[in-house]
């Protein structure tokens, strides 16, 4: 169905624009993943004119409102940590360094060019010049309304993304966007100060044009989109490093098809695309800067991280641990990762995202493999695109998971914000797996049921975790 | 069944007469924690003899009806805890006063003192008073304080007990345990807080108005004022009607 024919498609973009502007308006400042660190890197920018490398963090004050907009909102309180201590002037300003007075979060969060890339708060600067003379806390909600128009690119980057591999169907764009609108933590990372929005925008358009490119075929433009939009998006945050090998995955998928390839040769192609991403992630992340000397082309030879065996039982602790932490932060760990969901909630998320993941299984074995030969869900080119996003999916958790494996610590996380550039596939397949699980005289109330599901976790989350934490 | 429209006006016209109803007649229940235990978790001040903790704050919500204070109390001793409401720390006049059994205080948990809904009490001032009835130095009653100003809107005082004060200068006094006392680091007197928790029920739409200047609180611009959150929320919430109804009135499910 034609999105112009559609009031849902309407709607829906209204609710993530007023949703986008709810989570600005509720979440007090500072309180967003290292948002004082991208502050303070875009005002060095704008307003200093000055790259934000190490000297010039050691030498430059912070901004002097930026500790008392701190207790004026409680931020510390609420994140857990004791206020710093400082020296203040006759004013009673603050003489202290941003990377001495934010060191109790996160030393590895400080935004510091050379080994960050600074293509989103060079962007922002340009805002950030004109505000130096508003308050500080004016100032940051003003930086953050730009969030909303990447916010809607990427909502529209999803409608149509799933409109496009299921173009008669109108349930699956709704399903796929509603996932992203209603999901709490992607409003919340994405309506603040971070490089994750952006990103997760120009991969979604990657995903788009990916779509089209399978499902309509190929052309130069679509191609130069596709490298234009990799490059740029890995240029703003390594965690979009997976499309590369997602991209070696959609060429290998495209020739197979043109070449009528036997299935095991694609497969084979596929499986050493996979093992191979996996080692050189962990290797990327240990003489690269943990990922981000690709950007800034800045490599170590010094090996980041340990020898120890990496399949070692004390190794398998730090692996489960990651994997429970980042189930959480998926689904409910805002703030400075210190607001979480109960744990009564995540128990139950985690049994229904394990039954959906069984219900993937069924849906891949059923309509990609085509094991009983029967499928009349899929035409060729759906499947081919579904299976670069499954493999799009598997690779992007090896980059999210790879610092954990390179350092055998719980330090990265990782996370799940890390994950969030691969949602359109995620969203995509998760509903897949979900229709399976709905017995087929029910299956009219499919989208109902993944909507009311939705919403209800939502609105549980804002009136029952985040308000009462941050206003009570 | 969904599909009719008029089943789906009778479940909104149902929805929407409920919350008016809860509007009307309801309670907002809200706790307002002022400390978090990674604060407390090594300083104590113990409640020894006469000795006497106060801490100042402020109500932001109306209904106050319940403080919990967060103890030490290692031995249990048989002694009575004192604890008063009351408008400033120097009033003479209590709001509430409740005594306690030192057996009936939990090591390590927050301890209730609950009293009659304050309905006014939304920006008013009060101080909790904490005292002990029977002087003794073996008592192991405590309570966690922070090692810096954790609550902004108010401030805790200790009194040192003068009577054991007066027996120690007789005999050494021998401590049966450590305990460090944050307000004499670096020679200095520094603002502290005890560990404590504020609970409110108030009418629905005391409660909201009160909600809504904490949104609004300290906020620039449009987002400073409480009707922008009305507006957002009320726009959301129609929007939400709209979406639900157009997905279960168009075939998209089919």
């Amino acid at each position: 169905m034609c999105w112009k024919q559609n009031p849902v498609f309407y709607v829906l973009i209204g609710l993530a624009a007023v949703r986008g502007l709810i989570y600005i308006a509720i979440f007090p400042p500072w309180l967003a993943p290292d948002e004082p660190a991208h502050y303070e890197a875009i005002r060095l920018l704008g307003q200093e004119h000055q790259w934000p490398t190490d000297d010039v963090y050691a030498t430059t004050t912070m901004h002097p409102q930026m500790h008392a907009s701190f207790l004026d909102f409680r931020i510390w309180q609420i994140s857990h940590f004791e206020p710093p201590p400082f020296t203040a002037d006759n004013d009673g300003h603050p003489i202290v360094n941003f990377v001495d007075y934010y060191a109790p979060t996160s030393l590895g969060s400080v935004v510091v060019a050379g080994n960050y890339p600074l293509i989103y708060h060079s962007l922002l600067a340009i805002l950030a010049g004109p505000l130096d003379q508003l308050n500080i806390v004016t100032q940051l909600y003003i930086l953050r309304l730009p969030s909303i128009i990447i916010l809607l690119f990427t909502i529209l980057a999803a409608w149509h993304f799933a409109a496009t591999i299921f173009p008669t169907e109108p349930q699956f764009p709704i399903a796929v966007t509603s996932f992203l609108i209603f999901l709490p933590m992607f409003l919340h990372v994405s309506t603040t100060l971070n490089t994750d929005g952006l990103t997760t925008c120009l991969v979604s358009l990657y995903f788009l044009v990916l779509a089209k490119t399978f499902i309509q075929g190929v052309s130069n433009l679509k191609l130069m989109s596709i490298v234009g939009l990799l490059t740029i998006a890995i240029l703003t945050k390594p965690t979009a490093l997976f499309l590369v090998p997602t991209s070696f995955a959609a060429i290998v998928i495209l020739l197979a098809r043109r070449l009528q390839w036997r299935w095991y040769i694609p497969f084979i192609f596929l499986l050493t695309i996979g093992l191979v991403t996996l080692p050189a992630s962990v290797l990327i992340f240990q003489f690269a800067e943990g990922g981000r000397g690709i950007a800034t082309l800045s490599f170590s030879a010094n090996k980041v991280g340990s020898e120890a065996n990496y399949l070692a039982s004390q190794a398998l602790m730090v692996y489960i641990s990651a994997v429970r932490w980042a189930f959480l932060s998926f689904w409910g760990a805002f703030g400075w990762a210190k607001i979480l969901v109960p744990f009564s909630w995540i128990r139950i998320l985690w049994l229904i995202t394990f039954a959906i993941s069984v219900g993937v299984g069924l849906f891949f074995l059923k309509h990609i493999v085509d094991w009983k030969g029967n499928n009349q869900l899929l035409n060729y080119r759906q499947k081919d695109l579904l299976t670069v996003l499954f493999a799009s999916i598997i690779f992007s958790l090896i980059g999210v998971f790879a610092p954990t494996i390179a350092t055998q610590s719980t330090k990265w996380g990782p996370p799940a914000r890390y994950f969030f550039p691969a949602l359109l596939p995620f969203s995509l397949y998760f509903f897949l797996g979900f229709k399976q699980l709905v017995p087929k005289q029910f299956s009219s109330l499919t989208l109902p049921i993944w909507l009311t599901a939705l919403i209800t976790f939502d609105s549980a989350v804002i009136i029952l975790v985040l308000l009462p934490v941050l206003y009570a | 069944m969904l599909k009719s429209k008029r089943l789906r006006l009778i479940i909104l016209g149902g929805i929407g007469a409920g919350v008016l109803i809860a509007m009307a007649n309801g309670r907002i229940s809200l706790i307002q924690n002022s400390s978090y235990r990674q604060f407390f978790a090594f300083a104590t001040l113990p409640l020894l003899g006469d000795a006497k903790v106060t801490q100042t704050f402020t109500a932001e919500y109306p209904g106050l009806y319940r403080i919990d204070v967060y103890f030490v109390n290692r031995e249990g001793g048989n002694g009575k805890l004192v604890f008063r409401l009351k408008e400033t720390c120097k009033s003479r006049s209590d709001i509430t006063v409740q005594v306690v059994n030192e057996v009936d205080i939990v090591d390590n948990e927050f301890h209730p003192f609950m009293f009659a809904p304050i309905q006014d009490s939304r920006g008013r001032k009060y101080c909790i008073v904490l005292e002990t009835v029977k002087l003794n130095q073996d008592n192991e009653l405590a309570v966690y304080v922070s090692r810096s100003d954790v609550y902004m809107p108010g401030a805790a005082e200790y009194q040192k007990s003068q009577y054991l004060e007066a027996v120690n200068r007789q005999q050494p006094f021998t401590a049966t345990h450590f305990v460090w006392l944050p307000i004499i680091q670096n020679g200095g007197m520094r603002p502290f807080d005890i560990g404590f928790q504020l609970y409110y029920a108030g009418s629905v739409l005391p409660m909201a108005t009160a909600l809504l200047a904490q949104f609004s609180a300290h906020k620039p611009g449009v987002f400073g004022t409480p009707w922008f959150y009305v507006i957002i929320f009320t726009v959301y919430i129609v929007l939400l009607i709209i979406f639900v109804w157009l997905i279960f009135d168009s075939n998209i499910s089919d």
